[in-house]
């Protein structure tokens, strides 16, 4: 339970950033507050699923920006605005800012020689770089997966406008 | 048929109602929709008043033309796309434009006095943007596993460079220069730290600071246009997001040799 409550109180930062990045774009002042629920529930569900259920970061990542791109959706029904003004800022906090900045220095560290043990930095650098990539790629999709799913649904509507 | 017999009191609602269409997109594609969305609002407005749009998308110029399926008459107009930031302000009060204008049946006169309504609402104070961007890149330091002297180092390195970045933005330099000073800076300011103070723990401030410039919007819009269809747009904005975070990693790799991390 103590572990539960420590994950809760480590996601809160999420929420700050998520909000810090909505007031970058410029979005609706009316929206701030779900931005900031949904920044602190990406990183809640993804450190759930991590620590608790031992899931690995990229799934982790992928089922909670899938989560955040749903609420997006339902809350720009309530909130009145598209759905990415909510969900774009909101999955940036999980953005993997460490394993890029390992990549880069691995790669700047393997450029300059190879009088180091460069074979475990090269496994270490490819390690950070995929996953990196492959956590970014999961936050877009998981972003946009609700969007695929209810684009049919929003163009049959604007079909019978047309035929209206 | 010369061009006097087309002149109808039609066309000039086609012409005007073709040029507000174009202004819409436009403003929609430089402030962050996705390439899908700037087609459907523009389709949407174009079917209330009974025609039909049909839009050609790129990144820096807008092609649109509005056909009349009635009097059969046809308006076709090119026009360039200004590099603008993200507005989601912007985006989000178009789209509930559109379903006012559907509800109390408006002309396109009062459409296009909205949308120059619309452009011109003021966006949140600097101070604000530069202190709220600020935290943001603090509390990435905090995931990052850095302690709080290392969250303020993030924040000062992160303020500095994204007032940087506006001033540039502001002189006109080219977009990808503006976040090449805006790395150079922050990850020079974090990096006079944490060399300073070497057991402090800063390298979470040192690798956070440039966290604000990360391209989110284009990299989840060039998803969202490749999974689409829109594949070119797509390969366009990953393209542009590509170079954003060169830029990032240039001025942080400067950064890094000078200082001999």
């Amino acid at each position: 339970m103590s572990e539960f409550l420590y994950i809760i109180l480590k996601s809160i930062p999420g929420g700050f950033a998520a909000v810090g990045f909505a007031i970058l774009f410029n979005v609706p002042k009316r929206t701030l507050l779900s931005i900031f629920s949904l920044g602190f529930m990406v990183i809640f569900i993804r450190n759930t699923a991590m620590q608790i259920f031992e899931v690995n970061i990229i799934l982790s990542s992928l089922i909670a920006s899938v989560v955040v791109g749903f609420s997006g959706v339902y809350i720009s029904h309530w909130r009145k605005a598209p759905p990415l003004v909510f969900s774009i800022p909101a999955v940036i906090p999980a953005i993997p800012g460490i394993f890029l900045y390992r990549f880069m220095i691995g790669v700047i560290t393997l450029s300059k020689g190879i009088d180091y043990d460069h074979e475990t930095i090269l496994y270490e650098t490819m390690n950070n770089g995929l996953k990196a990539f492959f956590i970014v790629c999961g936050l877009a999709v998981g972003v946009i997966f609700p969007n695929l799913i209810f684009r049919k649904q929003s163009f049959k509507r604007r079909r019978n406008i047309i035929e209206d | 048929m010369s061009v006097s017999t087309i002149k109808s009191p039609s066309s000039e609602v086609i012409q005007e109602l073709g040029t507000v269409l174009l202004n819409i997109g436009i403003a929609l594609m430089s402030s962050g929709a996705s390439t899908s969305r700037t087609r459907m609002i523009v389709d949407r407005v174009a079917t209330h008043y009974g025609m039909e749009a049909d839009l050609f998308i790129t990144h820096s110029v807008l092609t649109i033309t509005v056909s009349d399926p009635v009097n059969e008459l046809q308006f076709s107009r090119l026009k360039r796309t200004p590099p603008q930031g993200v507005n989601f302000t912007l985006v989000s009060d178009i789209s509930r434009m559109t379903w006012r204008l559907k509800e109390n049946n408006w002309t396109v006169a009062q459409v296009e006095e909205e949308l120059k309504r619309l452009k011109a609402l003021p966006h949140y104070p600097r101070i604000i943007v530069l202190f709220a961007v600020g935290f943001a890149d603090a509390c990435f330091c905090y995931f990052s596993g850095g302690n709080y002297s290392a969250m303020g180092v993030a924040m000062f390195a992160t303020i500095a460079g994204l007032y940087i970045k506006q001033e540039s933005f502001k002189l006109e330099f080219n977009q990808y220069l503006c976040v090449f000073f805006a790395a150079l800076l922050a990850t020079l300011l974090a990096g006079l730290f944490r060399s300073t103070f070497p057991e402090e723990g800063y390298s979470a401030a040192f690798a956070s600071c440039v966290l604000f410039l990360i391209p989110g919007v284009p990299l989840i819009n060039t998803v969202t246009d490749l999974f689409e269809g829109n594949l070119l747009n797509g390969l366009i904005r990953a393209t542009h997001a590509m170079l954003i975070a060169f830029m990032i990693a240039l001025g942080m790799t400067i950064s890094i040799l000078i200082y001999h991390f």
